[in-house]
């Protein structure tokens, strides 16, 4: 119950904070809107956008009328995209979700698989070889990386789309060729991702089980007869996992604006990139509604890490909380 | 055995990954859109008052909506007006529709739908229509219209005529918030393709030929201008057939077979000075600054050569209206030490210095003109005077010049071929005064600029025109660094032209819909 209420808490002040953020930012929405034709629009059209956007209105009353709408689950108007932020916002976020849902998982379980067979296997050679391609892969940025896929795979090779996340006219009619496009589209870019995010996790699950290799746990496992396999995941890399929890939580209300600039490169149309614009155009109301969704996936992260570590910690589960 | 396992499991992986690619690739029988690439996307529903205010939204606007009158290459063209003529007393500017215009639901396209059009714009206004000239609007017959203007407007035909798209009144009438009006019905319109798909998070605007256009059938069945992450990347993979392409691109384009089109000059970038601060408000110190720098090396460093040296009177040698300037400003710092001087200034180690005070101005710079800063930073040492460079994101540049918290500043602008209203536009009234920074133009200025606007004679308009820029370069409001070169390229397929001034009131693309019509126009090389 107190846990709830201090996420209740926060989620209060993070709104105000919300509100109040976009407008600190120096540079006027209206500028940004018409851009270097300020000069050139009508007088009437500009004095018509103020009122059109409450911008003519004191601040206190603009904050008010941003509560009220929030109340009945209005997110406001955009200015940039002139459409409910509700409306702009919706797409994005499926197509992100699809985009970093597929790149999290993958990279995660991929991740953990080669973290463990990395820190077992740590006295193989090759072992040596794939950490390095594995911190040279972690310092990329992820546009490069990207940028090299999309020459390589597109440009070369013709396999993959060039941009966007679906087919822009059907080829033909049926779901399986309107699924196969949607997944042509997110190839790239979830590799690009997976690419970036896996050797983090690899790296991290590979430190944390070094630690455990020798634990007396283990050696207790060998003497009942357990399978090496058995011992690897459900005893090793189990008590390897917290470390790996904490990342995954903290990392999940973050993977949108990780995704950015990958979003970028693919013409992905994602929420990243959309709030990256909107942050250039001073779109308030469009700020305001995706950072809500963005506090949203951090508490939501914030959670689920702290029941991953019950679910895989039987110490953590036994403790009382108060 | 273990690790063979693992090399099939990879290899697996692999194949899945291509086998997407190919399953997919080899299906398609549908025609594609002829596409046009931009990195920006979204530009606004496509109607004429929920579009983005910038060019990029008018544009994708003009395939679906028809104005009285339009412009090719060479000028002026009819559109929804068959023909039209000017009566003097009172100024009245009389409009004989085309009597075979049809909306795209098939209505017919009548002088009401102008006269409506003109009030519904009075009430809900339009970004880049000024309705105030038009006092009356008269409809005698259904294919006649009469535009009366309260006095003569010069710009009238480019600014109104040529801009205004005319809306359909049985769908607008009831229309009360027309930013929110975003169904299909709002982009019935009577030009020369219809909307069959706009995806707002694609940036996907797809147009389909009107089958009964009046001006015939436009000759590609389908049209659209999509987001792209990289124009060059998506245009040599032949995902989209037409896009911006970068300078250093050009040669290869060409090997490969894509046609590559250079603009005409229609944009600017100025050095801003802080008119209410000493001494940028002194005439001799802003022409000490342009005698400071050697505008042809400016453009081959900070633009590899591909762009020109900017006229001290604003506009371009693109435009019809240019003249060149008597006033010039050659690399000079001599002159430039004798302008510093003559304002009080003396030379020391430490700079510039007056009444024991060492010149020290910031710069203020955007980052897509970083190295622009740079040049001038460095030329300006040159001769003495310091200047800090602070780079800073263009809104919030935008917003320190506007408020006037500034020394210098870059900032550029377009619509160079317009009418020349552009030039009131840019350096009259209180929002160019605050753009200017705080700039007040002298009466001799100011009372041209009024003139120009209110005379019909073109010679003697010119006339005035030219005395304007030739003012501008003696009073330097702001210092003109350059105008870049921009460069399209595309498949050839289409005969693209670029269009005289600009579309509409000066949009700098080649995208005009005329191109798309049965009676193909040569492609023009400006």
């Amino acid at each position: 119950m107190s846990r709830v209420l201090g996420y209740l808490f926060v989620l209060i002040f993070i709104l105000s904070l919300n509100f109040a953020l976009p407008r600190f930012l120096p540079g006027d929405p209206l500028t940004a809107l018409v851009g270097e034709q300020d000069l050139i629009i009508s007088p009437e059209f500009r004095q018509e956008l103020k009122q059109r956007y409450g911008l003519d209105q004191p601040l206190a009353h603009q904050f008010g009328q941003y509560l009220v709408r929030l109340l009945s689950c209005d997110l406001g108007y955009s200015f940039y995209h002139q459409a409910p932020v509700s409306a702009v916002i919706g797409p994005p976020l499926r197509w992100t979700a699809l985009l970093c849902g597929a790149s999290f998982l993958v990279s995660t379980i991929l991740g953990i698989w080669l973290g463990v067979e990395l820190a077992v296997r740590r006295s193989r050679p090759w072992t040596a070889a794939v950490v390095g391609v594995c911190l040279v892969l972690a310092s990329l940025p992820g546009f490069l990386l990207g940028m090299a896929l999309l020459l390589g795979f597109s440009l070369k090779l013709g396999w993959f789309p060039f941009f966007g996340a679906l087919d822009l006219v059907p080829q033909v009619s049926g779901s399986a060729t309107w699924g196969s496009g949607i997944l042509r589209h997110l190839a790239l870019p979830a590799l690009t991702l997976v690419l970036a995010e896996l050797p983090g996790v690899a790296l991290l699950v590979r430190g944390s089980l070094l630690k455990v290799l020798q634990a007396p746990f283990v050696l207790a496992a060998r003497a009942l007869g357990l399978t090496e396999t058995r011992i690897k995941y459900r005893y090793q890399a189990r008590n390897a996992l917290l470390p790996l929890i904490t990342r995954l939580g903290l990392r999940f209300g973050l993977l949108w604006a990780g995704a950015v600039p990958v979003e970028v490169v693919f013409a992905y149309p994602g929420a990243g990139q959309l709030l990256f614009q909107a942050l250039l155009k001073r779109d308030y109301p469009l700020i305001q509604g995706l950072l809500l969704v963005g506090i949203l996936a951090v508490l939501a992260g914030n959670a689920l890490a702290e029941w991953g570590y019950r679910l895989a910690d039987p110490r953590v589960r036994s403790r009382t909380w108060y | 055995m273990k690790n063979n396992k693992k090399v099939v499991w990879l290899a697996l992986l692999v194949v899945i990954l291509a086998g997407i690619g190919f399953f997919s690739a080899g299906g398609g029988t549908a025609s594609q859109p002829y596409l046009i690439g931009d990195p920006q996307g979204d530009w606004g529903f496509p109607s004429p008052l929920a579009h983005n205010p910038r060019g990029p939204g008018y544009l994708r606007v003009s395939f679906l909506f028809d104005t009285l009158i339009w412009k090719d290459d060479k000028g002026f063209v009819p559109a929804l007006a068959r023909t039209w003529e000017y009566q003097d007393s009172p100024p009245t500017y009389v409009f004989h529709l085309n009597p075979q215009a049809l909306w795209h639901d098939g209505q017919p396209v009548t002088s009401e739908d102008v006269a409506f059009t003109v009030a519904y714009l009075k009430k809900h206004p339009h970004p880049w229509v000024d309705t105030r000239p038009v006092e009356k609007v008269e409809a005698p017959e259904p294919h006649t219209v009469r535009l009366i203007l309260s006095r003569p407007y010069a710009p009238f035909l480019e600014e109104i005529a040529g801009t205004m798209f005319i809306l359909p009144r049985h769908v607008w009438e009831q229309v009360q918030e027309p930013s929110r009006f975003q169904e299909p019905r709002a982009a019935i319109g009577s030009g020369p393709y219809t909307l069959v798909e706009y995806r707002r998070e694609h940036g996907l605007y797809r147009f389909a030929a009107f089958e009964k256009y009046y001006q015939g059938k436009p000759v590609v069945p389908e049209i659209g201008f999509v987001q792209v992450g990289n124009e060059l990347v998506a245009l040599k993979g032949k995902a989209v057939q037409a896009a911006s392409v970068p300078p250093e691109a050009i040669q290869e384009l060409r090997t490969q077979g894509f046609t590559v089109l250079s603009q005409p000059h229609f944009w600017c970038l100025k050095l801003l000075f802080n008119h209410r601060r000493f001494p940028q408000r002194e005439a001799a110190f802003r022409q000490a600054l342009a005698h400071a720098l050697n505008l042809p090396d400016l453009v081959s460093q900070a633009l590899r050569g591909h762009g020109l040296p900017a006229s001290p009177g604003l506009l371009p040698p693109d435009s019809s209206w240019y003249q060149a300037s008597q006033t010039l400003y050659g690399y000079n710092p001599a002159a430039a030490a004798r302008l510093l001087a003559s304002l009080g200034y003396r030379r020391t180690a430490g700079g510039w210095e007056r009444e024991g005070q060492v010149l020290e101005l910031e710069l203020l710079t955007a980052p897509a003109y970083a190295r622009v800063g740079e040049y001038l930073e460095k030329s300006f040492r040159e001769i003495g005077l310091a200047v800090r460079l602070r780079q800073m994101d263009h809104v919030v540049l935008d917003q320190r010049v506007k408020s006037q918290q500034f020394d210098l500043a870059l900032s550029g602008h377009g619509g160079l071929g317009a009418d020349p209203k552009m030039i009131n536009d840019v350096s009259l009234g209180p929002l160019a005064a605050e753009f200017l920074g705080g700039y007040q133009p002298s009466p001799q200025l100011t009372q041209l600029l009024a003139d120009q606007l209110h005379t019909l004679d073109q010679n003697q308009r010119r006339k005035f025109v030219a005395q304007i820029q030739e003012l501008l370069a003696r009073e330097l409001p702001a210092l003109p660094l350059y105008y870049p070169t921009w460069y399209l390229g595309h498949d050839g397929r289409l005969p693209w032209f670029f269009t005289k001034g600009g579309i509409a009131k000066g949009i700098p693309t080649y995208f005009n819909k005329m191109a798309l019509l049965p009676q193909t126009l040569p492609v023009s090389s400006p």
